[in-house]
């Protein structure tokens, strides 16, 4: 396989554990020192099945779309592409390097000016301090944030700050792009031109997968629309 | 590009011990990111107070200088010999602490960035003993007026011993970060519980007092030949007031990391991927 990128999906759950305090340490201890008998009333693990049995092939050219209600499964799934949630079974095999935009607030700090969270921002996607330097100011001037670039993070209107979570976020290059339904930022000027920079880096990027309550969007730009209900894809 | 950044993949079985030597390493390559972190951590905590990270120093200046003149007086002790030993003692005390409490909460403390981009899991450990190592670094401050006060011959060999030392306390703090951040993470109890060892273990061990003070026999024997916190010490605290690190003391590290280095693996390999959902 001489891909630079694909993704592999095969029988892939998730199951997430349920803890409550209920669930604790002296529980844990109790139930060994009584060798479980104790707590036979409660079933052994309550788990919840986040993702069911997915099985997905993608490779270069695909321009993917989730589509689904909430709790559909359609960020665990994003999550799990991004390699931060392994199956509990099944597998997964990404080859590409991912840029995850699942949340703007990741790896961004109020207290912090403007320039220190590009650097955050920037590390935390999985760019390296040499790569962030060479964009610092094509980012800056993207974000059109100016002197505010100076000031602390939490002085910035909110749309503001999802400027420039999304001009650093969308300066990676990666093989694999990754996004969770926030499209809309800033305010319209910005709008348009957050949209055209999409458009670009959809053009660039291999792959794409974008969750969304849009149909119209993900008709707009994707190739292809997976249903996801109760963490399975629909019609498959 | 580092290729573990370009690939991915999970679902065939790897043996425990693979998993985990990965993971360590490719955190350890991950140095950019941590130390940036570390950095950032420091940062927050002082942002806006005009000292700094100086008062991380200020603090520890005052709290050696108070238990110096009081307990110094207490043990009717002469000031260059105690002053000197409570000094080196609380900062390299101090270092471990902060590895052990702030360790509980390695993952923890990350956890917006462990559920969503795919990090060596170690990378948060070497963050927490990397802000640690910021904070020894001011704290160390403190010995130039002492030293300064109360003369010690530290050579070469002395000074590369003490550097050793704390490579070696360092390095036992990535694995006790990876074992009690794990362990904390799933059982939000045991949080609490190191804290108070800890604590406790503060008294126990020859840091405001000397070891001479007690017989090498009975309680004696535990508190100091069978403490790792007292041998942790002694490899660092000895080189610096110009004495000999016993071999007994090595060994004992060497125990120490041994076993830490074990479990750590095995808690790395065995809950990689469980972390992440623990969160």
């Amino acid at each position: 396989m001489s891909q630079n990128a694909y993704i592999k999906l095969k029988d892939f759950s998730i199951d997430f554990p349920i803890y409550t305090a209920e669930r604790s340490l002296k529980r844990a201890l109790m139930s060994s020192a009584t060798g479980g008998i104790f707590h036979n009333e409660v079933p052994s693990r309550p788990t919840l099945r986040a993702l069911d049995s997915i099985n997905l092939d993608i490779n270069e050219g695909d321009r993917i779309g989730l589509y689904g209600h909430n709790g559909s499964g359609k960020t665990t799934l994003l999550r799990a592409l991004a390699g931060a949630y392994a199956p509990t079974s099944g597998s997964i095999t990404v080859k590409g390097r991912v840029a995850s935009l699942l949340d703007i607030s990741m790896g961004m700090e109020g207290d912090a000016s403007g320039w220190e969270n590009i650097i955050l921002r920037g590390l935390t996607m999985g760019m390296s301090p040499k790569e962030i330097k060479s964009k610092m100011n094509e980012i800056a001037d993207f974000s059109e944030l100016g002197g505010f670039l100076d000031m602390p993070l939490r002085t910035y209107s909110s749309g503001m700050q999802v400027r420039l979570a999304f001009a650093v976020s969308t300066a990676v290059d990666a093989e694999i792009i990754l996004l969770d339904e926030w499209l809309s930022v800033g305010d319209e000027s910005f709008q348009e031109k957050a949209e055209s920079r999409l458009k670009e880096m959809v053009i660039k990027t291999p792959i794409m997968i974008l969750a969304s309550h849009s149909k119209n969007l993900l008709d707009e730009v994707t190739t292809k629309t997976l249903h996801m209900e109760h963490g399975k894809l629909k019609d498959q | 590009m580092d290729k573990s950044r370009s690939f991915y993949s999970v679902g065939e079985k790897v043996p425990l011990l693979r998993l985990a030597t990965e993971d360590f390493w490719s955190g350890l390559k991950n140095y950019q990111l941590w130390m940036f972190l570390g950095w950032q951590d420091i940062r927050q905590r002082y942002r806006r107070s005009v000292l700094g990270p100086l008062w991380l120093t200020l603090t520890t200046g005052v709290t050696i200088a108070m238990l110096g003149l009081l307990y110094g007086h207490l043990f009717k002790m002469p000031n260059d010999v105690y002053v000197p030993f409570l000094a080196t003692g609380i900062i390299v005390w101090t270092f471990m602490v902060g590895l052990i409490n702030e360790g509980c909460e390695a993952f923890m403390q990350s956890d917006m960035m462990i559920k969503q981009v795919r990090n060596p899991l170690s990378t948060y450990a070497f963050r927490t003993v990397w802000r640690n190592s910021i904070i020894l670094a001011h704290n160390a401050v403190i010995l130039i007026p002492v030293w300064w006060l109360f003369p010690k011959s530290l050579d070469l060999i002395g000074m590369l011993t003490v550097l050793l030392g704390l490579v070696v306390i360092a390095f036992n703090g990535v694995l006790i970060s990876i074992t009690l951040g794990a362990l904390t993470t799933r059982f939000r109890d045991i949080g609490p519980i190191v804290t108070n060892i800890v604590q406790a273990s503060f008294f126990i061990t020859p840091i405001m007092w000397l070891p001479s003070l007690l017989q090498s026999k009975g309680v004696g024997a535990i508190l100091i030949d069978l403490n790792p916190f007292f041998h942790l010490i002694e490899i660092v605290r000895s080189p610096l007031l110009g004495n000999d690190v016993s071999v007994n003391s090595w060994l004992y590290v060497l125990g120490i990391s041994g076993a830490n280095l074990a479990i750590a693996l095995f808690v790395l390999g065995r809950f990689r991927y469980r972390i992440p959902y623990w969160l």
